[in-house]
C-alpha cells in the first residue's frame, strides 16, 4: 500500500469532514448576534443606587443644616494639623460669640462649593485618597461626624495626600529644637495609633537674631477655642458698622426731613392761599386768543378812530359758557358816557357781544369770569 | 433731589400765582377792523294808505344815504328773517342777530289829508338789545327827502360818533354844449344830486360858487359885466348884488366862517392880491402885498387863519397866514405845483389840487403841510370841497374827448368810496354847504 496517497486521502477526507461537520466549531460566540431589546431610561439616583454609590443629599440644604448644627462644635480646620490631642472645647455663649472681636482674620472662604462625592471618593489610581483633615475630624468626633454633612465653607484645604505606594515623599521640615533627635519611623501597626515624632535639627547658625519662640506659622501654639466664628465676626462687624452708620445717617436724615417738611408746608400754604380765590392763570396763548377774538369784532367808528386818544375800559361778567352775563359797564372814564365816549363805549360793547361766546378754559373760570377790556384806538387813527 | 424739586415747583407755582393775576382779567385791544356796519332797514310801515309810497321812498333814501357813505352795508330785505309789521312791537333780536345785523332801523310814516306827514324811526342795537335812537319828524310831504336825509344823519351820527352830511346841498357849475361854446350856469342840488335847480341862465360865464355858512346865499364870480366880478346871490329869491363896487377884477371868493365877510382876490390887471371884504359895508382889507399872483383864499373854521395859493416863491404853492394878513408860511413842500387849498370844517386838514408830471391829484395834508396824502389822480381834476363833517371830499374830473366834460365825484378822506355824483349835465366847481337848518 502506498503511504503518500493514503495520507493525502486521509487529509482531504479530514478537511472535508471538518468543513461539513465542523461548522459549530467555527461559530465563535452567540454574543456576536444582534439582539434587540428595550432599554429603559433611569435617573441618576437610580443609577447610583444600582451601582452602590452613596446617596447624594441636597447640597444646599445639607450644608445649611449642618452649618447650623455644627457651628459651635466643629473646630477650625487649621487646628487639626496639630498633633496634640485636642482639649475639650469650651463653647462660648451666643452673646459672647457675637460681641467678641476676632483675633485674626479668617481664611478666605472657598469660592466654589466642592461636591461631596469628590471629597470622599476621589481616587488616585487604585487608592482612595482621603484628606487628612477629614480623618482628623473623624477621629476626634467619632461617630458624630459624617463627612457628607461637612459645611462647604469649612472644607479644609487640600492637604498633603498619603499614598502608600510612594516612598519618595519629601521629608517635612525639621522642627527647631535644642536636641538633635532622629526622626522616628513608625511601624506599619503603629501607623494608626502610635504618636509620631517629627524630626528635629540644631538651630542653624546665622548672623540674624531670631527669636526663640518665633512661630513658623500663624497657627496658634495652643489649641484654644476660638472666640467666635469668622463668619459671625464678619457679619457682626458689618452689622455693628451698619448700625453705627445708620444711626449717623438717621440723625442727618431726620434733620433734613424736618426741614423739607417745613418747606413743603410753607409752599403748600402759599399755594392754598392763592388757590383759595382764582384758579390757574390763563396762559399767554389763551389771553392772545381772547384778544384776537375781541379785536376781530371791534369795528372802530369813524369818530372814535379820529379821536385817537379816546381810550375806554369796559367791564363785563361772563358766564361759564363764555357768554355775557350782563351788558358791559363803562369803567373808565368814570361817569355817564357822553359824546364820543358814548360811541366808543357802545362800539366796545358791540364787540364784546358780537364775539361771544368766548372759548376759554372752563377750569379757569375764576380767572376770567370778570373781564376788563381796554379799547385803545391809537393805532387806528385816520391820519 | 425730587423733593427739593417739588418744593421749588410749589414755590414757583405759588409765586407765579401771586403775580399772575390779582384782580379781574384785563386785556387791551389796540387794533380793530374797519368794515361797513351791517344794518337792516325793513320797509317803513305806512300807517295810512296815503303814506305807502312815501314809506317806500323814505326807506330807499335812508338806505342809500347810509350805504353810499361807505360805512354801512344794508342786509337785503329778502335775507331778513324777522318781519316788522308794527312799529311799536317788540323787536325779535334773535331774528336779526342770526343774520349778523348790528343795527336795525324801523320806521313808520303817516300822511294826513293836508299833505302833512309824520315820520318816526327807531334805531336798535341788536347785540346789546336796546334802542339807541328814536325820533319823529313832521313836515310837508314835499320835504320828504330832507326828512329822509335827516333820519340818515341821525343814524350816521349815532353809530359813528360824528355828525352826518346827508341833509346838505351842493352848488356847482352846470355845463352843457360843445367845448368851444360851453354854456355854464349856477345850479344847486341835494348832496346826492337830487332836487337840481339852476340859479342863473347861460348868458354869462360863472365860476367858483360858494355857499354861505347858512347855505342861503351864494357868492360866485360872474363875467356878466365883461370882467370877472364877485356877486352875492340869495338862493331862495335869486336876488344878487356886486360885492366890489370899485369894479376891479375880483374872483375866487369865500365866506368867512361867521358869514359876515368874504375873502377874495382882487386884481388891477397886473397883479392880484388877497382882500377881505365886509359884506355889509363893502369895506375891503388888503391882506397880501406882493408882486406875485395870490388867489384861492379860504378861512380856517375858526376864522383865525387864511390859506391861499401863491407863486411868490417862483412856483404855485400853498401858504398859510393870519386872518389879518402878515407873514405867510409855505406849507406845501412836495414836488409839483399846488392849488385850490380848502380848509376842512374839522380844522385838521387842508385839501388841495396837486399838479405833478402832467397829472392832477386831489390830496390832503395837515395844516402845517405834513402828512400829505393823495386821494385821487387823473389827467385833469381839481376843485376839492369838504362835506359838512369833513369826511368826504367832492371835486370834479374832466373827461377827455370831444364829448367829454367835467364830472363831479366824491371820495372819502381815506381815499376810499370814490363815487360819481349824478348831475343832469356836466358839472364842475362844486361847493358843499353846511348841514341845512
Amino acid at each position: 500500500m502506498q503511504t503518500g496517497p493514503g495520507i493525502s486521502i486521509f487529509l482531504h477526507g479530514a478537511i472535508l469532514g471538518l468543513l461539513i461537520f465542523g461548522g459549530p466549531l467555527f461559530n465563535s460566540d452567540e454574543s456576536q448576534a444582534i439582539r434587540i431589546a428595550e432599554v429603559s431610561i433611569i435617573t441618576s439616583d437610580e443609577f447610583n443606587s444600582m451601582s452602590g454609590s452613596v446617596p447624594v443629599p441636597d447640597a444646599a440644604i445639607a450644608s445649611q443644616q449642618v452649618a447650623s448644627e455644627m457651628a459651635e462644635s466643629v473646630p477650625d480646620a487649621s487646628v487639626t494639623r496639630r498633633t496634640d490631642a485636642p482639649e475639650t472645647p469650651e463653647v462660648p455663649g451666643p452673646s459672647e460669640a457675637r460681641t467678641a472681636e476676632p483675633d485674626f482674620l479668617p481664611d478666605p472662604l472657598p469660592t466654589e462649593a466642592p461636591e461631596l462625592a469628590d471629597t470622599g471618593q476621589e481616587a488616585t489610581g487604585n487608592a482612595v485618597v482621603v484628606p487628612d483633615a477629614l480623618v482628623s475630624h473623624q477621629d476626634s468626633l467619632g461617630e458624630v461626624y459624617d463627612s457628607r454633612f461637612a459645611p462647604l465653607w469649612s472644607k479644609p484645604r487640600p492637604a498633603p495626600r498619603i499614598d502608600n505606594r510612594v516612598n519618595d515623599k519629601p521629608a517635612p521640615d525639621a522642627e527647631i529644637s535644642n536636641d538633635i533627635q532622629a526622626a522616628t519611623v513608625p511601624g506599619e501597626k503603629a501607623m494608626a495609633q502610635a504618636e509620631t515624632t517629627e524630626e528635629t535639627a540644631p538651630r542653624e547658625s546665622t548672623t540674624r537674631i531670631t527669636p526663640d519662640a518665633a512661630p513658623d506659622s500663624i497657627a496658634p501654639i495652643k489649641s484654644t477655642r476660638p472666640k467666635g466664628r469668622p463668619a459671625d465676626i464678619v457679619q457682626h462687624a458689618l452689622a455693628v458698622r451698619e448700625v453705627k452708620e445708620k444711626q449717623a445717617v438717621t440723625v442727618a436724615q431726620e434733620a433734613r426731613k424736618a426741614a423739607e417738611a417745613k418747606a413743603i408746608a410753607d409752599a403748600l400754604k402759599i399755594v392754598r392761599q392763592v388757590s383759595a380765590n382764582p384758579g390757574p392763570p390763563l396762559t399767554s396763548f389763551e389771553k392772545g386768543a381772547l384778544v384776537l377774538a375781541v379785536q376781530e369784532c371791534w369795528n372802530v367808528p369813524y369818530g372814535v378812530r379820529d379821536a385817537g386818544n379816546l381810550v375806554v375800559v369796559l367791564s363785563v361778567e361772563l358766564t361759564p359758557e363764555g357768554e355775557l352775563a350782563d351788558s358791559p359797564r363803562l369803567l373808565e372814564p368814570a361817569g355817564s358816557p357822553q359824546g364820543l365816549i358814548k360811541q366808543a363805549y357802545e362800539a366796545g360793547s358791540r364787540a364784546l357781544f358780537r364775539c361771544a361766546p368766548y372759548k376759554l378754559p372752563r377750569e379757569k373760570y375764576e380767572q376770567w369770569k370778570t373781564l376788563e377790556v381796554v379799547f385803545n384806538p391809537q393805532k387806528m387813527v385816520l391820519r | 433731589m425730587p423733593r427739593q424739586l417739588i418744593i421749588a415747583c410749589l414755590l414757583a407755582f405759588g409765586a407765579s400765582m401771586t403775580h399772575a393775576q390779582s384782580g379781574p382779567l384785563r386785556i387791551e385791544i389796540t387794533e380793530g377792523v374797519i368794515e361797513p356796519v351791517p344794518v337792516a332797514i325793513p320797509r317803513f310801515i305806512a300807517e295810512t294808505a296815503a303814506a305807502d309810497t312815501l314809506a317806500g321812498q323814505l326807506t330807499e333814501l335812508v338806505t342809500a344815504d347810509l350805504v353810499n357813505s361807505g360805512l354801512f352795508r344794508a342786509i337785503p330785505a329778502d335775507a331778513h328773517i324777522g318781519r316788522v309789521t308794527n312799529f311799536n312791537a317788540p323787536v325779535q333780536y334773535a331774528d336779526w342777530k342770526v343774520i349778523n345785523v348790528h343795527a336795525l332801523i324801523t320806521g313808520a310814516v303817516t300822511v294826513t289829508d293836508d299833505n302833512q306827514m309824520v315820520v318816526s324811526f327807531r334805531l336798535f342795537d341788536i347785540f346789546s338789545q336796546n334802542q339807541m335812537e328814536g325820533l319823529q319828524f313832521a313836515a310837508s310831504t314835499r320835504a320828504w327827502r330832507r326828512i329822509g336825509h335827516k333820519i340818515a344823519d341821525r343814524i350816521y351820527a349815532r353809530l359813528t360818533g360824528e355828525q352826518g352830511y346827508f341833509d346838505s346841498r351842493i352848488v356847482y357849475i352846470a355845463e352843457e354844449g360843445p367845448k368851444d361854446a360851453r354854456k355854464k350856469r349856477l345850479a344847486v342840488m341835494d348832496y346826492d344830486g337830487a332836487n337840481n335847480r339852476y340859479l342863473t341862465d347861460s348868458s354869462s360865464i360863472v365860476l367858483a360858487p360858494r355857499f354861505s355858512p347858512n347855505a342861503r346865499e351864494i357868492i360866485y364870480t360872474s363875467y356878466e359885466t365883461g370882467v370877472p366880478q364877485v356877486f352875492l346871490m340869495n338862493v331862495d329869491t335869486l336876488r344878487r348884488r356886486l360885492i366890489d363896487q370899485d369894479r376891479n377884477m375880483s374872483f375866487a371868493p369865500r365866506f368867512s366862517p361867521d358869514g359876515q365877510r368874504a375873502i377874495m382876490s382882487l386884481s388891477d390887471g397886473r397883479n392880484s392880491d388877497i382882500y377881505s371884504v365886509d359884506l355889509a359895508t363893502g369895506q375891503k382889507t388888503r391882506l397880501t402885498r406882493t408882486p406875485a399872483i395870490e388867489t384861492a383864499p379860504g378861512y380856517s373854521p375858526d376864522g383865525s387863519r387864511i390859506v391861499f395859493e401863491s407863486d411868490r416863491g417862483g412856483g404855485q404853492q400853498i401858504y398859510v397866514m393870519g386872518a389879518n394878513g402878515g407873514n405867510a408860511q409855505r406849507i406845501s413842500r412836495g414836488e409839483g405845483r399846488y392849488a385850490t387849498p380848502v380848509w376842512s370844517p374839522r380844522g385838521d386838514l387842508i385839501a388841495f389840487t396837486k399838479i405833478l408830471n402832467d397829472r392832477f391829484h386831489i390830496g390832503v395834508m395837515r395844516t402845517d403841510g405834513s402828512g400829505e396824502r393823495l386821494l385821487t389822480g387823473s389827467r385833469l381834476e381839481e376843485g376839492p370841497t369838504w362835506s359838512p363833517n369833513g369826511r368826504v371830499i367832492m371835486f370834479f374830473r374832466e373827461i377827455p374827448g370831444a364829448d367829454g366834460g367835467p364830472i363831479i365825484y366824491s371820495v372819502n378822506v381815506t381815499g376810499q368810496n370814490l363815487r360819481k355824483v349824478p348831475t343832469p349835465t356836466f358839472g364842475s366847481d362844486p361847493a358843499w354847504s353846511n348841514l341845512l337848518e
